[in-house]
C-alpha cells in the first residue's frame, strides 16, 4: 500500500506535471503589452481611458478577444477599457497584419506606433 | 520589496499565529508538533483573513496613509500585549495541561518511509509551485482579469479606488468578494511596487496552510501516520498545487473551509470547557465568505450541517454555542453586505426575477442534469486532475476498514454533509447557469473540486482505521 501511495504522488507529479511545467516559458503577453505601451499614460493620462480594437473577432474568436482585453486592461491599468463608441482614444491591437493608418473607426488618426502589431489612435468624441 | 513582502508576511504570521495560540490552548494529551502545526497553519489563514477585512475596511471608511498605519500598529501591540499577559498567565501553554506526557511519534518503518513520503512530495510541490510561479508570473485568467487587476487599481488609484468598480470599464465580476484584491493591494502599497511576487506568496502560503493544518489536525485527532497519508494524498492533487501558482482564490476558500470544521473539532474534543475554538471557527466562517462568492455557498452549507449534526442531532452544542459562532462571523457578513449593496451592486443573473423564465425552462431540461452528472462522476474520477489518489483511497478503505471513534462522529457527519451540500448547490448552480453549460464546466468545475478536498481528506481520514503498517 506503501507502495501504491509513492506511485500515486510521483506519476502525478513527477511524471505528469513536471515535464509540462518545466518546458517552455509561458508567452507573457501582459509584460509585452507593459513593455510597448510605456508611454500610454502620456498620451491619455494616468486615469485615463481608451477604446479597444483588434483583428481578433469578438463573436467568432469569444475567448481569444475577452482574453486579450482582459490581459491589456490588466498590462495598463489604472487606465480604464471604456465601450468603442465612448472612447477618444482607441488601442488597436493587430495579431495578423502590422497596424493601419487608421482603424475601422471613421475619421480617427494614428496618433503613436507602438510596434508593428500596436498602435494608438485618436479621434472626435461628441 | 521582496524584502517588505517576507517582512509582512513574516509579521502576519506571527500576529495570526498569536491569536490562534491565545483561542487554541494547550490542553489535556495534545502532542506539541502537530498542536503548533495547526497553530501556523491557522495562524497565516487569520493573519491574511483579518488584514484582509482591516484593509477593505480602512478604504470604506476612509482611513488613509499615516492614520491607517497607526491603526495596524495599535491592533499590533495589542496583540502581542495581549499574547505576552496570555503566556504569562497560563505557564502550562507548551505543556500539557494534566501533566501527562505526549505520546512519543512512533519509528516504526512505516512512519519512517510516510514522513519521507511527505517531506518529498512537499518539496518537489513547492519546487512546483515556485517554478510555476516563474514561469507564469501573472496567474492564470481569473488573476489578472479580475483579483490582481482590482489590486492594481486599488494600488494606482488609491485613494480613489473605487474606480475599480467603474461598470463601463473592461474590469468584469466587479461584484465578487475583496478577500485576495485588498490582501495584495495592502501588500503592494507597504512595499511601494506591485511586485508579482506578492500574489505568488499568497497562494504559495496557503497550499502550505492547507497541508499543514490537514496534517496536524488528522495527526492530533487520529495519529501521525493518518495526517502524514492525507497530507500525501493532497500534495498528489495536480490542480491544488498549481492552483496557488495560477494566484487564484480556490485554495484560500478550501483552508477557511477546513480551518472552521477543525476549530469546531477543538471545541467538542476539549469538552466545550472554552469557547475559543468556537470563536475562532466563526471567525474562519466570516473570511470564508469573503473569499469568493462560491463561498457562500460553503458557509451556509457548514452553517447548516453544523445546525443539524451538532445542535439537533448529538445535541453536543448549545443552541447559545451556535450564536456565538454565527455572531463571531457577523462583522464579516456585514462587511460582505455593505460591499454587495453599496460598493458594487450587481443584478444576479442567477436569482433575479428577469431571469425566471429562462431558469425556469433550464430546470425542466432532463437533458442537462445529465449532463452535469456525468461531468461531476468524471471529475471525480478523472486522474489526471485529481491525481492516482481516489484508487488508492479506496483500497485504503477495503484493507484498514472503518474505525470511528464515538467522539469524532459529530465531526465526520458535518464534514461529509457539508461537502455534500456544496456538491448539491454546484450541482444545482449548473443546472441554472445563464452561460453556456459545457463552457461552464469547462472552466470551474475542477476549481470547484478543490474547495472540498481538504474537508473531504480530513473527514475520509477521521472515518477509516488507522495506519499502523503498510
Amino acid at each position: 500500500m506503501l507502495a501504491l501511495l509513492n506511485m500515486t504522488n510521483l506519476n502525478t507529479i513527477l511524471y505528469y506535471e513536471y515535464p509540462k511545467i518545466n518546458s517552455v516559458l509561458k508567452y507573457n503577453r501582459i509584460d509585452e503589452f507593459r513593455e510597448h505601451l510605456q508611454g500610454l499614460q502620456d498620451i491619455v493620462g494616468i486615469r485615463g481611458t481608451v477604446g479597444y480594437v483588434s483583428d481578433i473577432d469578438p463573436h467568432k474568436e469569444r475567448v481569444d478577444f475577452h482574453k486579450q482585453v482582459s490581459q491589456l486592461q490588466y498590462a495598463i491599468a489604472p487606465i480604464r477599457i471604456i465601450p468603442l463608441e465612448k472612447s477618444k482614444f482607441v488601442i488597436g491591437i493587430f495579431n495578423r497584419s502590422s497596424a493601419p493608418e487608421n482603424v475601422l473607426i471613421p475619421d480617427s488618426k494614428l496618433v503613436k506606433k507602438f510596434n508593428d502589431s500596436l498602435a494608438v489612435y485618436v479621434r472626435e468624441v461628441n | 520589496m521582496i524584502f517588505s513582502a517576507f517582512v509582512v508576511f513574516g509579521l502576519t504570521v506571527v500576529l495570526g499565529t498569536m491569536i490562534s495560540v491565545i483561542l487554541i490552548p494547550g490542553r489535556r494529551n495534545y502532542d506539541l508538533v502537530p498542536l503548533w502545526l495547526i497553530r501556523f497553519g491557522f495562524g497565516w489563514g487569520l493573519g491574511c483573513g483579518l488584514w484582509s477585512w482591516l484593509t477593505y475596511l480602512t478604504l470604506r471608511v476612509e482611513l488613509l496613509g499615516a492614520y491607517r498605519f497607526v491603526i495596524e500598529l495599535l491592533i499590533s501591540m495589542v496583540i502581542f500585549l495581549y499574547f505576552l499577559h496570555f503566556c504569562f498567565h497560563n505557564p502550562n501553554l507548551s505543556k500539557n495541561v494534566t501533566g501527562d506526557s505526549p505520546s512519543t511519534p512512533s519509528r516504526s518503518f512505516t512512519t519512517v518511509a510516510l514522513v519521507s513520503i511527505f517531506l518529498f512530495s512537499f518539496l518537489v510541490a513547492i519546487s512546483l509551485q515556485i517554478l510555476q510561479s516563474i514561469n507564469n508570473p501573472h496567474g492564470e485568467w481569473d488573476a489578472w482579469s479580475f483579483w490582481n487587476l482590482r489590486a492594481s487599481f486599488f494600488f494606482y488609484n488609491y485613494p480613489d479606488w473605487m474606480t475599480a468598480f467603474d461598470r463601463e470599464s473592461a474590469n468584469s465580476n466587479l461584484d465578487y468578494p475583496l478577500f485576495l484584491p485588498c490582501l495584495v493591494f495592502r501588500i503592494w502599497h507597504w512595499g511601494g511596487a506591485n511586485s508579482v511576487i506578492v500574489p505568488a506568496m499568497i497562494g504559495l502560503g496557503f497550499t502550505i496552510a492547507t497541508v499543514v493544518l490537514l496534517v496536524g489536525a488528522l495527526w492530533l485527532l487520529k495519529s501521525m501516520n493518518q495526517g502524514l497519508v492525507a497530507g500525501i494524498c493532497l500534495l498528489s492533487v495536480k490542480m491544488f498545487v498549481v492552483n496557488g501558482a495560477d494566484q487564484l482564490n480556490d485554495v484560500p476558500l478550501a483552508f477557511y473551509l477546513v480551518s472552521s470544521i477543525v476549530s469546531i473539532s477543538f471545541f467538542l474534543i476539549n469538552e466545550k470547557i472554552t469557547l475559543k475554538p468556537l470563536i475562532l471557527s466563526g471567525v474562519f466562517l466570516g473570511i470564508l465568505i469573503w473569499t469568493k462568492n462560491d463561498a457562500q455557498l460553503a458557509s451556509a452549507s457548514l452553517v447548516i450541517s453544523t445546525f443539524i449534526v451538532f445542535v439537533c442531532y448529538y445535541k453536543v452544542i448549545s443552541f447559545y454555542d451556535l450564536f456565538v459562532l454565527l455572531i463571531t462571523s457577523f462583522p464579516f457578513f456585514v462587511m460582505l453586505s455593505d460591499f454587495k449593496i453599496n460598493v458594487a451592486p450587481l443584478k444576479n443573473a442567477y436569482v433575479s426575477v428577469d431571469y425566471w423564465p429562462r431558469i425556469s425552462s433550464q430546470l425542466l431540461e432532463l437533458n442537462r442534469y445529465w449532463i452535469i452528472l456525468q461531468r461531476f462522476i468524471t471529475e471525480f474520477f478523472t486522474f489526471h486532475r485529481w491525481g492516482y489518489f481516489v484508487p488508492f483511497l479506496v483500497l485504503y478503505s477495503l484493507v484498514k476498514g472503518f474505525d470511528v471513534e464515538k467522539n469524532l462522529k459529530p465531526i465526520i457527519l458535518t464534514s461529509f454533509m457539508t461537502v455534500l451540500m456544496i456538491v448539491a448547490g454546484y450541482f444545482f448552480v449548473y443546472v441554472i447557469t445563464p452561460q453556456e453549460l459545457v463552457v461552464h464546466l469547462d472552466t470551474s468545475l475542477n476549481r470547484l473540486f478543490i474547495h472540498i478536498l481538504p474537508t473531504l481528506l480530513f473527514a475520509f481520514f477521521l472515518t477509516v482505521g488507522k495506519i499502523e503498517k503498510c
